[in-house]
């Protein structure tokens, strides 16, 4: 299943959000990192990545500095901001909030109507 | 913080755009080159990962036009778009904008011309050198009030004590007199009544002001049966002699003298306590005059000495006069000298008269603004259904203020451009309208333009209101986001929008101009 950037734009800023949290890391690190911690199951369109990268930033949610990678690469590498941390919450807050809403809905039985 | 990342995004994005274009393209090139690296760890062929990594990248090109246009400013994006909204509402609405950039260039264009020729006439920095040097003295009869003295134009001394003061004074480094004086001017069959000044030798290098053509006065040409020599003020040069370089030498008669031009006053030249006269001739002075000590006729200039306060001039000279009444009791008993910078006594006249002109030219503004402020609160008023539906839609209020600050700021800026082409020839029509008498005294005034300075004064003024009540009505509207009804029942001007505008302004501003101003 892939995720498309464009059908679902907020669930990608929120993938990244959380992938940079876990640490500071250029744009190909947070692909890899975002396919591995939903263990595989999302591939993301990889381009679209850094026009959403580049808005969080604009935002003020993200930061961004040049430096190596581990290959010795000059990267751009991405961090979150105090604001980004507070919008990470949030966003997670939101989202379960809305999974269980359409869980809930979705289990509703004829007889409960 | 957020508005520091877009201010941030905003400086690089103008002053580092190729470089900015550089790093995009760097970045996006690195991630498909680690993607083609770790394609190739898994044994691809390079050539094979390199076109694979490409793939799975999608739309290189599109995603770096994406990319490009979230790193290009948010800021500049909105401004253009809000510029070209405006531009399509104000040119909607013809009538409006039309009236709205006329009301504003005739009032800042007007009183801009008004304050140019003001400024030119009455308020530039006197023409001499180290003007605050210069002051005047006169003496009274101690019993005078000091008030009186000062608010006029006149101001006596007698000769012999002014030669007296010459001798004696060392707080001033150069004492110099004048008077007024008229003549009949003979030429070739007609003749002519010529206002003019006569003054002691030294009273051009007092004032420190140059003839541009000749000569100034020199020792021993005020001879009692004079005048024998006459400089011209550049006025009367141009226009008895047409302004002709050769005229130093020529003699003219007057009254029963004949008079040799020696020189030319510079252009800039001007003396407000005897601006009538159209030469200046040396003192020719009969024996009463010269001697007695009694007869004031003659106003005298001094230039302090380097470093000498007014003060310490005052006191020397209360010493001196001291001792001339101690040697002349009959003639200078109980006389004390009045001591007044030049520029007070010339400005003080004036002052009055400039207030009263300020205040009428401040208040053609407040009524163009006024105007203007109408004109804006009524289309606010008919377009607050638009704000109310576009704040629903989830327009921030910061969005629809600096929508409203944009227009209104392109409403001053044409405005203000019409203005100024309104103030040059407004300026040109009121010199023209001087009569041709006064304008000859006064040459400088044909160099007169609409002073910058005052210029963007009102430009600043007429932005002022454009913002002002531009954004009233933006902000009360806005307040009412949700709550207010889009009900059709309610009249576009339900007298909400001027009325909250004008007292939510009184209240800031504490500016009861609506209880003035009359045609609001």
């Amino acid at each position: 299943m892939t995720v498309q950037a464009q059908i679902l734009p907020g669930t990608l800023d929120l993938l990244i959000l959380k992938a940079v949290s876990l640490g500071p890391a250029h744009g190909y690190g947070i692909l890899l990192r975002i396919e591995q911690i939903s263990g595989k199951a999302l591939l993301i369109e990889q381009g679209a990545l850094y026009p959403a990268l580049f808005r969080l930033v604009r935002q003020g949610l993200l930061k961004a500095n040049w430096g190596t990678s581990d290959n010795n690469r000059r990267a751009k590498f991405y961090d979150l901001t105090a604001a980004g941390h507070k919008r990470l919450r949030q966003e997670e807050k939101s989202w379960n909030l809305l999974v269980c809403a359409i869980g809930t809905a979705l289990e509703a039985r004829p007889e409960e109507i | 913080m957020k508005l520091l990342a877009s201010i941030r995004s905003v400086l690089s994005a103008i002053f580092r755009r190729s470089e900015t274009e550089r790093e995009l393209d760097e970045e996006l090139r690195a991630h498909v080159q680690n993607r083609a690296d770790d394609l190739e760890r898994f044994g691809i062929s390079q050539r094979d990962a390199q076109r694979r990594a490409r793939i799975e990248f999608g739309g290189y090109q599109k995603f770096k036009e994406e990319g490009r246009s979230e790193l290009r400013t948010s800021f500049l994006e909105r401004l253009r778009q809000d510029a070209r909204f405006g531009i399509r509402m104000l040119r909607k609405a013809p009538g409006f904008t039309a009236v709205a950039i006329l009301t504003l260039a005739l009032g800042t264009g007007a009183t801009t011309a008004i304050f140019s020729v003001v400024y030119a006439a009455l308020l530039r920095p006197l023409p001499y050198e180290k003007p605050s040097s210069l002051i005047t003295l006169g003496e009274i009869r101690g019993s005078l009030e000091l008030g009186s003295q000062l608010d006029t134009q006149y101001w006596n001394a007698s000769y012999p004590d002014y030669l007296d003061w010459t001798r004696q004074s060392k707080a001033f480094q150069s004492l110099a007199g004048f008077s007024g004086d008229a003549f009949t001017i003979r030429t070739a069959g007609e003749s002519g009544f010529l206002p003019a000044g006569e003054a002691t030798i030294n009273f051009f290098s007092t004032l420190g002001v140059k003839p541009i053509l000749g000569r100034d006065f020199a020792a021993g040409e005020d001879i009692p049966k004079g005048p024998s020599v006459a400089i011209l003020t550049y006025g009367y040069w141009k226009s008895r002699f047409g302004g002709d370089p050769t005229v130093i030498g020529q003699a003219i008669q007057l009254d029963d003298n004949s008079v040799t031009i020696i020189g030319v006053l510079p252009k800039e030249f001007e003396f407000a306590p005897r601006s009538t006269a159209d030469i200046w001739v040396p003192l020719h002075l009969s024996t009463d005059f010269a001697t007695r000590r009694s007869l004031r006729w003659m106003r005298v200039i001094g230039r302090l000495a380097p470093g000498v306060k007014l003060e310490q001039a005052q006191s020397e000279m209360r010493t001196i006069t001291a001792g001339l009444a101690a040697a002349y009791p009959q003639q200078d008993a109980a006389i004390q000298v009045v001591m007044v910078p030049l520029r007070d006594r010339i400005v003080g006249q004036v002052q009055p008269l400039l207030l009263v002109l300020f205040c009428a030219v401040g208040f053609v503004l407040l009524i163009a603004c006024a105007n203007v402020a109408n004109l804006l609160m009524a289309r606010a008023a008919v377009r607050r259904r638009e704000f109310v539906i576009r704040a629903a839609l989830g327009a921030s209020r910061g969005r629809l203020v600096s929508q409203l600050l944009t227009e209104s700021m392109m409403l001053a800026a044409a405005g203000g451009a019409l203005g100024f082409v309104v103030a040059n020839w407004g300026t040109s029509l009121l010199i023209t309208a001087i009569p041709k008498g006064l304008a000859n005294t006064m040459p400088f005034l044909q160099d007169a333009h609409a002073n910058p300075a005052v210029l963007a004064f009102l430009c600043a003024a007429a932005i002022f209101t454009g913002l002002a009540f531009g954004l009233a009505p933006a902000l009360q509207i806005s307040h009412q986001r949700a709550t207010r009804s889009r009900k059709r029942a309610d009249p576009p001007w339900a007298g909400i929008a001027p009325g909250f505008a004008i007292r939510w302004w009184s209240r800031k501003l504490h500016f009861h101009w609506c209880s003035w101003s009359a045609p609001v």
